[in-house]
């Protein structure tokens, strides 16, 4: 078991967990069902806080990006399931096991080149965008996924416009894949 | 030359909303996380109502955190460790004293307290 806040403490951390979850969500509604469900996850003891690890408010904010995190994946999953539901039966579960497996590796190598497209798709679409493009730019060349932080750290960018050029950089990201939804119907 | 693979890099920007929320909210101070959150239509003082709620519950399951608490094992460790620490201290020195009662010079204190000679 982990340590007890104070009512303080409690309160500083609901702040700052609705802070994040208002933030990413941008409804009022589904950030407080985020923060409920983090802070239910405290009660409950799964995710304990030791004081001597960190102020309780960062511990929330964690649980918080966990909770949001694993809802994302948990969609994505659900989409990638139906997309492959569908096609399944757009093959037929009759195909030989030969033949199946050949269309899945077609399928995946498809995808593979899919995500290479949309990257460097997503680079032309930057413009002459210089801090969105370099900050893709040092993703792309980064051996490990990188804070805003780092970087601003290894770009020279103050951190404050790495966060508008990943914001822009998301921006872009969606409106390529809604436009290649549209372009697939 | 890209090092990771593309679709890590679009997962990481996929993801770069909640690690750059997470990094803004905690370099605020309290007062900016406030007018934050009213700017984003959010009633502070409804956050404290459901923060002081959660608050109640945590007080009231306490006594059931309590009893799986650690520190109802690390106080008896204490106390044992405690007296096991003057038990080895204490025993080799009762242990030499009754083994040869006669085998200690009478000066053997450096501090002076045994000293003092016998008459």
């Amino acid at each position: 078991m982990g340590d007890t806040p104070t009512r303080d403490e409690v309160r500083a951390a609901y702040e700052a967990a609705m802070g994040v979850a208002v933030a990413v969500t941008r409804s009022k509604q589904r950030a407080v069902d985020y923060v409920q469900a983090a802070f239910e996850s405290f009660l409950s003891g799964a995710r304990p806080w030791v004081r001597s690890k960190g102020p309780f408010d960062k511990h929330m904010m964690g649980a918080v990006r966990s909770i949001i995190s694993n809802a994302r994946v948990a969609r994505r999953e659900e989409r990638d399931s139906k997309a492959h539901a569908t096609f399944q039966e757009n093959v037929g579960n009759e195909a030989a096991s030969a033949e199946e497996r050949n269309l899945r590796q077609a399928e995946d190598e498809e995808r593979d080149a899919g995500v290479v497209d949309e990257l460097g798709a997503l680079e032309a679409s930057l413009g002459d965008n210089e801090d969105a493009r370099a900050v893709l730019q040092c993703r792309r060349a980064s051996e490990e996924p990188l804070k805003a932080a780092e970087i601003a750290q290894r770009t020279g960018i103050p951190v404050g416009r790495v966060y508008r050029a990943n914001e822009l950089i998301r921006e872009h990201l969606q409106k390529l894949r809604a436009r290649r939804e549209t372009d697939d119907e | 030359m890209s090092k990771r693979k593309p679709e890590d890099v679009l997962k990481d920007i996929e993801g770069s909303d909640l690690d750059d929320a997470v990094e803004q909210v905690a370099a605020m101070t309290a007062e900016q996380r406030r007018d934050a959150l009213k700017a984003a239509g959010v009633d502070v003082a409804e956050v404290h109502a459901k923060a002081d709620a959660l608050y109640e519950r945590l007080q009231r399951a306490e006594p059931a955190r309590a009893k799986r608490s650690p520190a109802r094992i690390v106080v008896p460790i204490a106390a044992v460790a405690a007296v096991a620490a003057l038990a080895a201290a204490v025993i080799p020195q009762l242990s030499q004293n009754v083994a040869s009662p006669e085998s200690t010079p009478p000066d053997a204190g450096t501090d002076g307290a045994d000293a003092t000679p016998r008459g």
